[in-house]
């Protein structure tokens, strides 16, 4: 992350714009501190990546090495997660729509997608939206395992 | 290309006051950096 993610304008300019970013190194021998947040967060294994809101809810967390082209929709991912944790529906279903059609070779594209719908349902109090999201879902990413949990509405 | 600088603080509690300021999230990163 450090070599290649990081160091990528647009990675740094979405963090520095929607983020406020802070790291621990773990590496021994280990700070007292440190030792304590990786307890609290259950931290096993380098890079974890835990998105917190601002009263210390963990609203979504990554583990390994992502590339910028993944690492941007995971953050676009991370604020709709956020949006979602604080009722904010339609602002929600607007950063993963943004992930979906910004970044569709990434890995989360088809998540992010499942996640719109709920957003659309929260929002809307109907299963309308949801349908649009989880059909264009199993139209655009049929093998994946986020497709398999919508799967349902076309039985 | 000029490389990026991320303002990497190393203090959870100022970031999380930072964040309910700014209302932001607060990205958490463990991390090895080799001593």
């Amino acid at each position: 992350m450090d070599t290649v993610t990081y160091p990528d304008a647009r990675v740094a300019d979405e963090i520095t714009t929607h983020f406020v970013p802070c790291h621990f190194n773990t590496a021994e021998p280990a700070s007292e501190k440190v030792k304590q947040l990786s307890r609290e967060f259950r931290q096993v294994w380098t890079p974890t990546l835990v998105f917190l809101d601002p009263h210390r809810i963990e609203v979504r967390r990554s583990v390994g090495y992502l590339p910028p082209e993944e690492f941007i929709p995971e953050l676009g991912m991370a604020r709709g997660a956020a949006a979602m944790i604080h009722a904010e529906y339609a602002h929600a279903f607007d950063l993963f729509r943004a992930v979906a059609t910004g970044w569709p070779e990434a890995a989360v594209a088809p998540e992010a997608l499942y996640w719109a719908g709920v957003a659309a349902y929260r929002r809307d109090g109907t299963a309308e939206g949801l349908r649009q999201q989880w059909n264009e879902l199993g139209e655009r990413y049929p093998r994946s395992a986020w497709w398999t949990r919508a799967s349902f509405i076309a039985a | 290309m000029a490389v990026a600088t991320i303002p990497w603080l190393d203090d959870l509690d100022v970031a999380l006051s930072r964040a309910r300021e700014e209302r932001k999230i607060v990205l958490v990163d463990f991390l090895k950096l080799p001593g």
